[in-house]
């Protein structure tokens, strides 16, 4: 049996049992927290504790379920670092490299657990078949919560099998990996002319809208990748962004 | 004065604490073999109270998360969120509270990142000054100049 984490302690000591319930004005109030929103120029969102209590400041510009996030990343800040004066300005809220421990990330984490927690993410993923966008979609949903937040959770929590991966123009800009995914299998930096999310990036066509096989070499940079085929999806999440799940159904990669 | 009703009252509180003693002294086995007697199933018995149990420890702890949210909309109620400053004296104000904390003004400088703290906004100004005064990080009035 897994222990619950920090954020799942924290929704069930406030009898949370339904994602509707996750008011998270609410629980940073009972974690001594007040949460405004105000235009903010340079971040999403910063935190201000001393001593027991802190405010948090959200972009009044950003869309509902970015703040959320936000106060969620902020409340990991808190439960981390709670008691000491501390002061973050989060502009990289959601953007911390993977597999990293920085402070960033565990935030991130925090915020995805407090925000999805296994107990209650559980059952609403079990009402799909098989994870493609369109379930994170739904799923994403039915926590309020972005679409790229509820893939990577999904990913990091073993929903999904496989490699989340953003790009822009430059290239790969992030990507998450399930942990069940050897780590030999590293995403290519580039996206590759023959891949579908090439076309969604640069040629402005339309998302895909369900997972399409192709050749595991056009997302792994390895010498075996040849001799294995994916699946791919990919959404455009800005006029210069994408991004891709690539699923991974044969055991010979899994190895 | 005792009425009727009170003294029955009183008599089955007796009653009732003479049996949860009797049960507390019994032994497990004995209150099992006694349930099984009674055709009753023990392990179906315990999920039972156990479910009672957690149902009465989720409404319990669904009351703080009421209490929470009630304090949130009293506190949006109250929160006029005004600051009574031009903005140049909210800059001043700022810095001096910056000058008696160190570590925040270390911090800010970080956050600021492509500057000093006196690279923030008006409205970044305000917003800090109302998250310190929040957070009971606040210095004298200084009435001649701010007001």
């Amino acid at each position: 049996m897994t222990r619950d984490t920090p954020a799942e302690i924290i929704l069930k000591r406030l009898g949370i049992t339904d994602p509707r319930e996750i008011d998270l004005e609410a629980i940073a109030w009972h974690l001594g927290v007040r949460v405004r929103y105000r235009p903010l120029d340079r971040c999403e969102a910063r935190i201000i504790g001393y001593g027991d209590h802190a405010v948090i400041t959200v972009n009044s510009r950003s869309g509902r379920r970015r703040k959320r996030f936000s106060i969620g990343h902020e409340l990991g800040h808190w439960h981390h670092d709670r008691g000491h004066l501390l002061f973050c300005g989060a502009d990289d809220i959601g953007r911390a490299a993977p597999g990293s421990l920085s402070r960033e990330r565990l935030a991130d984490r925090f915020a995805g657990n407090l925000l999805m927690p296994e107990y209650l993410l559980r059952p609403v993923a079990a009402r799909h078949r098989r994870l493609d966008f369109a379930a994170v979609r739904a799923i994403g949903d039915a926590f309020a919560t972005s679409a790229t937040a509820t893939a990577i959770r999904l990913v990091d929590a073993r929903y999904f099998l496989g490699c989340l991966i953003c790009h822009g123009p430059q290239g790969r800009k992030w990507f998450a990996r399930s942990p069940d995914v050897p780590e030999r299998w590293f995403p290519r930096s580039d996206l590759a002319a023959d891949s579908f999310a090439f076309n969604v990036l640069h040629a402005g066509a339309e998302e895909d809208s369900y997972p399409r096989k192709i050749g595991a070499d056009a997302w792994f940079d390895r010498w075996e990748a040849d001799r294995y085929e994916v699946h791919e999806q990919t959404i455009r999440t800005a006029a210069d962004e994408v991004l891709t799940l690539v699923r991974i159904d044969d055991d010979a990669m899994l190895a | 004065m005792t009425s009727p009703a009170d003294k029955d009252e009183d008599a089955l509180a007796r009653l009732s604490q003479a049996l949860a003693e009797d049960i507390l002294a019994a032994s497990d086995e004995s209150i099992l073999a006694e349930v099984k007697d009674d055709g009753g199933d023990p392990a179906a018995i315990a999920a039972a109270a156990r479910a009672l149990f957690e149902q009465a420890a989720v409404a319990s702890n669904k009351a703080l998360l009421a209490d929470a949210k009630a304090a949130v909309a009293a506190d949006r109620r109250s929160s006029a969120g005004v600051v009574q400053l031009d903005a140049a004296a909210a800059r001043r104000r700022l810095a001096r509270l910056l000058e008696q904390n160190p570590d925040t003004a270390q911090k800010l400088t970080m956050a600021a990142r492509k500057g000093k703290p006196g690279d923030f906004s008006d409205d970044e100004v305000f917003g800090l000054l109302e998250d310190f005064e929040d957070l009971g990080i606040s210095l004298p009035e200084e009435p001649e100049r701010e007001r």
